[in-house]
């Protein structure tokens, strides 16, 4: 079994283990974590794709290794945003929580909009 | 079984071990420290994978800058995590949703076990065509030259992502200050460790970004390493966040898509096609723009950890 | 294969098919440079020359009778990008470029400066976004290339997620991050289609990939993928938990001009 083989087999095990925190645990911070975990498994799934691409001279396919750059610059972006989102969900109402309903009532003292 | 195998199967093997734990363990602080540790091991297995350039940019930003983000958010809501209201999945919608997710790895795992061992590759492509942009380093080339337009459009993503951080601030505080302010007396060990790592680290991020040209490197892996200098200071309160509605800050901010797009715009009037070089001026073109990329994410990813501004603005 | 070569090679008039992408993302980046008043002036002032843009598009491809074409940076697919525009995208084109107009005009008396302040967080944000979701619309109308196509659904969530919680109420930036983390979900799951395409393929090009597609494991997946993906994006059924269950007061206008482009 090559490197590239296990990594891709990893990778594949990562999104696995990312979906499953993304879905099953109730806080947005582990949620957001798990989305990371999601993203940098699907990177080694291009990872391995660009290693079975070593051809003419370059040990790896150079176009996906830049579509993996470019992801994760872009999933750095979308923690900060989520990450933003969350404290301000802590700050102006005291609790991070995504359910639907605890948001339905207003909260104990009245949380005011600033 | 050769030591590389081994170092392979040990590597992965660690990897799948503290994602898992991430994922399970109890607490969330324990869990983001888990997510940089994961990061780190991450940029061993590109460096394996062949793929340098990614692995530098997994441990810069991948790792640091998302590791510095996540821990600061763990630290503060530790109070939200002990008075947390969230009711857990119930058993049965928890076995669902592992039984869904080992389905969807065991199909990814199938699918990668079958590729082909020489798969379909446009590598020759990309050397083929390299001389024509004077780049000695084939991902540098695929990022500023071939697909051109998608490297401009994130940069423009970037930008969006500020603006959206931003946008939480509360209105009396638009245009002012994130992060807290200077210090009197700053921690002295924070302080030292900032005082000898910023000046080295920029010297380290401006090199790693020249050299990015021929070597594994390039603006984005340069440019992390100076943004992360300037949080470590900024962390090490010898300095403070500048304010938002600081016209230097926004310039610095949309710098590098802006030059990145005028580059494009000159590239249909000179070279007859949107982001194309004209021949024989593509290396000093490219190089210009990354300079500009670099700023440009020097300034963003300190932005974007600072988060919104959380003092007035002064005047 | 003669029907792929026509594919990718440029048209007249492709010059149009950038700049429908390039002008949005201009006004985003001196909307933030140049700040206060000044966004909603370029927002307004530019979206006139986006519609005629747009128009032009369309009535190109109708005259012609083919898809537009425009191979960026000189480089044709496999190695470029491709952008393309066929007749339905000229029609979407122009539709967005006639919302966009209607929903900014309407949207100005709330969304304006008052005269004493330079700078407010609302007005800012909502044209300076504005903007960033027509850049969007206009890529993913014209994108050719399947990981291009990505960074305009990254672009459209980025722009989308903060116009949603605008007026600060815990509410809505509760609903904000579930519609981001479902949006992340869904471009992450479209991202491990294209890998999949990818290497199965070496190409992203749609056209280049439309001949060449078999039936095959990494197909099936990737398709699967793919759909469950952008299924997610739009909230339909299963996964459409994401959606706010209800809007006790009369939406803002913001809500509604997203509303408008769904």
């Amino acid at each position: 079994m090559t490197s590239a083989t296990l990594a891709g087999l990893i990778g594949a095990a990562l999104v696995g283990l990312g979906l499953y925190g993304l879905i099953a645990n109730p806080q947005p911070l582990r949620k957001i974590l798990a989305f990371n975990l999601m993203g940098s498994g699907v990177f080694l799934v291009f990872g391995i794709v660009a290693r079975k691409g070593a051809a003419a001279g370059l040990q790896a396919d150079p176009v996906p290794q830049a579509m993996v750059i470019t992801g994760i610059v872009v999933a750095f972006a979308a923690s900060a945003l989520a990450v933003a989102l969350v404290l301000r969900l802590f700050e102006a109402a005291g609790r991070a929580t995504l359910d639907p309903d605890a948001w339905a009532k207003p909260p104990d003292g009245g949380a005011g909009a600033e | 079984m050769s030591v590389l195998q081994a170092l392979d199967i040990g590597l992965a093997f660690l990897v799948f071990a503290v994602a898992a734990w991430t994922i399970f363990a109890r607490g969330a602080f324990a869990a983001t420290v888990g997510y940089v540790v994961y990061g780190l091991l991450l940029a061993l297995v590109w460096i394996r994978l062949f793929a340098v350039d990614v692995a530098l940019t997994e441990a810069a930003i991948g790792s640091g800058v998302t590791g510095v983000l996540l821990i600061g958010a763990a630290a503060r809501l530790r109070a939200a995590e002990t008075a947390s209201d969230e009711k857990p999945l119930s058993g049965l919608t928890r076995v669902f949703a592992a039984a869904l997710c080992v389905l969807v790895a065991l199909a990814l795992a199938s699918v990668v076990l079958l590729l082909p061992d020489q798969g379909p590759s446009l590598a020759p492509l990309s050397m083929q065509k390299l001389p024509e942009t004077g780049l000695g380093n084939p991902v540098t080339a695929v990022l500023i030259a071939y697909r051109a337009f998608d490297t401009m459009l994130e940069k423009v993503v970037l930008v969006l992502a500020v603006v959206g951080v931003w946008s939480l601030a509360a209105d009396r505080y638009w245009g002012g200050a994130p992060g807290e302010a200077r210090a009197a007396s700053p921690e002295p060990t924070l302080a030292f460790l900032a005082q000898i790592l910023a000046p080295l680290g920029v010297l380290v991020g401006i090199h790693v970004f020249w050299v990015g040209a021929d070597e594994p490197g390039g603006a984005f892996q340069g440019g992390a390493i100076l943004a992360a200098m300037w949080i470590i200071v900024m962390m090490a309160r010898l300095t403070e966040a500048p304010q938002a509605n600081a016209f230097w800050l926004r310039l610095a901010l949309v710098a590098g898509p802006l030059v990145f797009l005028a580059a494009g715009a000159a590239g249909a009037i000179f070279a007859g096609n949107f982001f194309a070089y004209p021949p024989g001026f593509a290396k000093p073109a490219i190089l210009f723009i990354e300079a500009f990329m670099v700023l440009s994410i020097a300034v963003t990813l300190p932005m974007l950890v600072a988060g919104p501004p959380r003092r007035e603005p002064r005047q | 294969m003669t029907a792929g070569a026509s594919a990718i090679a440029a048209t007249a008039g492709g010059s149009l098919l950038p700049l429908a992408i390039l002008l949005p993302a201009l006004g985003v980046l001196m909307s933030l440079l140049l700040g206060g008043r000044r966004a909603e002036w370029i927002a307004l002032g530019l979206m006139p020359v986006e519609l005629a843009v747009a128009i032009a598009i369309a009535c190109l491809v109708w005259r012609s009778g083919q898809p537009l074409v425009y191979t960026l940076a000189g480089y044709t697919p496999p190695l470029g990008i491709a952008l393309r525009a066929d007749g339905f995208s000229g029609v979407m084109l122009v539709t967005a470029g006639l919302i966009a107009p209607a929903a900014a005009l309407y949207a100005r008396t709330t969304f304006a400066t008052p005269p004493e302040l330079t700078e407010r967080r609302a007005p800012l944000v909502f044209w300076t976004l504005l903007q960033g979701i027509q850049a969007a619309l206009s890529l993913l109308f014209l994108g050719g290339d399947l990981f291009n196509l990505y960074v305009g659904l990254e672009l459209l969530t980025f722009a989308a997620v903060p116009l949603v919680c605008l007026d600060g109420r815990p509410e809505t930036v509760a609903a904000a991050l579930r519609y981001l983390l479902f949006a992340l979900f869904g471009s992450v799951f479209y991202l491990l289609g294209v890998a999949l395409l990818y290497g199965a393929y070496g190409t992203l090009d749609i056209a280049l990939l439309a001949p060449l597609v078999r039936p095959e494991p990494a197909v099936w997946l990737a398709a699967g993928l793919m759909t469950a993906g952008l299924l997610a994006k739009t909230a339909l059924f299963p996964l459409h938990l994401w959606c706010p269950q209800r809007t006790p007061t009369r939406p803002p206008r913001q809500a509604r001009c997203c509303r408008g482009w769904w």
